[in-house]
């Protein structure tokens, strides 16, 4: 099945090489997947990172009429000076996780990112499921989170993994996580992972096993932000 | 008025602004006699959703109310039912449907509890009971009337439940009561009823329930919990990859032996599945009861009653026991099949972990069910994670 994987989004280990203006997955033209696009409210947005100079925008893209899960893409950070990433300190600190997949009931999917310079943190939660509606939740961290947080990141050694051998994003969806962190900069992407047992088979098993463990402390971090800054306690 | 699935489509449905909170049961005006009910029944305080929603629904508005499972919204039908009598008069007043016989009995029995220092007089409606001494129960004149919505039909036709001075329409478990297979009952139920207050509760409510709820309520005040914050923080949520269906029955002894739990239950999406489960279970010297629907109702209540008072701690049953039955001892839910609907995933789980309780919920799932719980804890934003092995450490 290797024939059938497709060129990967460029990646800077280290980005001393310019990233080519907004690079996107797959074969649709830039226009064509704003055109669909979720746009977050115009609020003048800070910049998240002062060393990466991105959109002014999130701008979640929604997947082509017929939906093909390679060029299903989410949130686009376009690093697009790549120069500016090499005199950034050894503070800045981003990461975005998604989770997506087609059904019949549309594209859902979950997505979060924390920008550690800011500490702001935005989330969304899309599903058309009877009827629902995409959820929108942006809080700012306090410093303390977000170098638990970091730690978090820094302590799993993702950066220094490689998605090469991991399983493409497939029919049953996709995940993507992008990290920024000590001058290094990676956007993984690979298939919903259901159980351990699933990847207990692949190529890079120790890889998939680092980012896996990484997903779930992740996703409960949030989870634990989300509901103290949101949920009202209900009894 | 012109109608588009369009301009429909852009609704979208918020809390109501204004809503006000009312921290204590002492300040919502509530008569002294059903205050004093309240507080021997051992409330102190009143849930996030009952400091809600108890004010406006008293006033007489239209309510629909949300909120997670297990923090009080039966009580909180009950509590405006009761505040809403006239105790002068022995007429019908307030009606409630709910989608299960047990649930319905539920409410009657809280209701009657905090009615302790009340005169008040509430049935218990329900189907797969004698009609003829329901019939002369409603007729000695029942203030509020709890029940199933075929049964409840039934003695409204029969002019057994005089419809006259009903002024307030309960649908508990509302988005269960407004789908394919009850909407009907519904409405005909409703159309014999005189214009008066409607209101609605679940812990579910789906967008296109909230939609059609415009045809039958005027000007509603919302109170709602965004889906994502839907799930209990205190009910720990696991999964169990299992690689064939056989599989899951070894899995269910080996979990049982392990750990101790004082009550607990095992949800199966058939009938015949509860049956052959309870045997199996059985002929493995664990002694389980079983419940589902085509039971006769004497032995529903029977189990109802051995599983309430703690005499029997697995219960094996339907999804007829997934909506807001209170057990307060259970605190494993498993899920032998996957529930077939995400609501219904929500409600299964909320049978333990009430009232603020630690709880815990297990699911078993085959590899080609695994991603149909990604989207269920996706939907949700939840996180359901692999069981741990050394699972009896945690309990």
């Amino acid at each position: 099945m290797s024939d059938h994987r497709r060129s990967r989004r460029p990646r800077h280990a280290r980005a001393s090489v310019g990233r080519p203006a907004a690079p996107r997955r797959g074969n649709i033209p830039p226009a064509a997947a704003s055109a669909g696009a979720i746009q977050f409210p115009a609020v003048p947005v800070p910049l998240l990172l002062p060393s990466l100079r991105r959109p002014s925008r999130l701008v979640f893209s929604l997947p082509p009429a017929r939906p093909s899960p390679t060029t299903m893409s989410s949130s686009d950070f376009a690093v697009q000076d790549g120069s500016a990433e090499s005199s950034s300190s050894s503070e800045t600190f981003y990461v975005r996780y998604f989770m997506g997949h087609n059904s019949r009931y549309g594209l859902e999917f979950m997505e979060f990112e924390v920008a550690g310079t800011s500490g702001r943190m935005r989330y969304v939660n899309q599903s058309k499921y009877r009827r629902d509606k995409i959820i929108r939740k942006e809080a700012y961290l306090s410093k303390a989170s977000i170098q638990a947080l970091q730690q978090i990141v820094a302590e799993s050694d993702i950066v220094e993994e490689d998605d090469k051998l991991w399983p493409r994003p497939n029919n049953s969806g996709k995940q993507e996580l992008e990290v920024v962190l000590d001058n290094k900069h990676i956007s993984f992407s690979t298939s919903m992972i259901t159980s351990m047992r699933e990847i207990q088979d692949e190529k890079d098993f120790e890889g998939l096993q680092t980012y896996y463990y990484l997903i779930q402390e992740l996703r409960s971090f949030m989870n634990a932000v989300i509901s103290l800054h949101f949920k009202i306690i209900p009894y | 008025m012109s109608f588009s699935h369009d301009s429909d489509s852009k609704i979208t449905f918020n809390t109501s602004g204004g809503v006000s909170v009312t921290p204590s049961f002492d300040k919502m005006n509530l008569k002294p006699d059903l205050l004093r009910g309240i507080f021997a029944y051992g409330y102190n305080k009143p849930s996030a959703i009952q400091q809600r929603a108890i004010v406006p629904i008293c006033k007489g508005r239209d309510v629909i109310a949300q909120a997670q499972s297990g923090t009080g919204k039966t009580s909180l039908i009950s509590i405006c039912a009761l505040q809403r009598l006239d105790l002068n008069s022995r007429d019908t007043q307030v009606l409630i449907l709910s989608p299960t016989r047990e649930l319905a009995v539920q409410i009657r029995n809280v209701t009657s509890a905090l009615s302790d220092y009340m005169s008040a007089n509430i049935h218990a409606c329900i189907g797969g009971t004698s009609t003829r001494e329901d019939q002369q129960k409603l007729e000695q004149g029942q203030q509020i009337v709890s029940g199933t919505p075929g049964r409840v039909f039934d003695m409204i036709r029969r002019k057994a439940i005089n419809v006259r001075n009903i002024k307030m329409l309960i649908l508990d478990e509302a988005d269960e009561m407004l789908s394919r297979g009850f909407k009907e009952q519904i409405y005909d139920v409703y159309r014999h009823l005189p214009p008066g207050q409607v209101v609605l509760v679940s812990a579910t409510l789906p967008g296109e329930i909230l939609e059609m709820t415009s045809k039958f309520m005027s000007d509603p005040i919302r109170i709602l919990v965004k889906r994502d914050e839907l799930t209990l923080d205190g009910i720990a949520q696991y999964f169990v990859s299992v690689e064939k269906e056989e599989w899951k029955f070894e899995t269910v002894c080996d979990l049982f032996d392990s750990l101790t739990i004082p009550q607990s239950i095992i949800f199966c999406n058939t009938k015949k599945k509860v049956d052959w489960l309870t045997q199996k279970m059985r002929a493995q010297n664990f002694t389980v009861s079983a419940m589902h629907g085509e039971m006769p109702q004497k032995e529903r209540d029977l189990i109802m009653q051995e599983f309430r008072s703690g005499n029997s701690r697995i219960l094996i049953t339907t999804d007829i026991w997934a909506r807001g039955i209170d057990v307060s001892l259970v605190s494993l839910v498993l899920n032998y099949d996957l529930p077939l609907n995400r609501e219904q995933y929500l409600h299964r789980i909320g049978r333990s972990g009430r009232f603020g309780r630690r709880g815990m919920a297990i699911n078993f799932v085959k590899p080609d069910e695994a991603s149909q719980l990604r989207e269920i804890e996706q939907y949700y934003g939840t996180i359901i994670s692999e069981m741990p092995i050394n699972l009896s450490d945690l309990v």
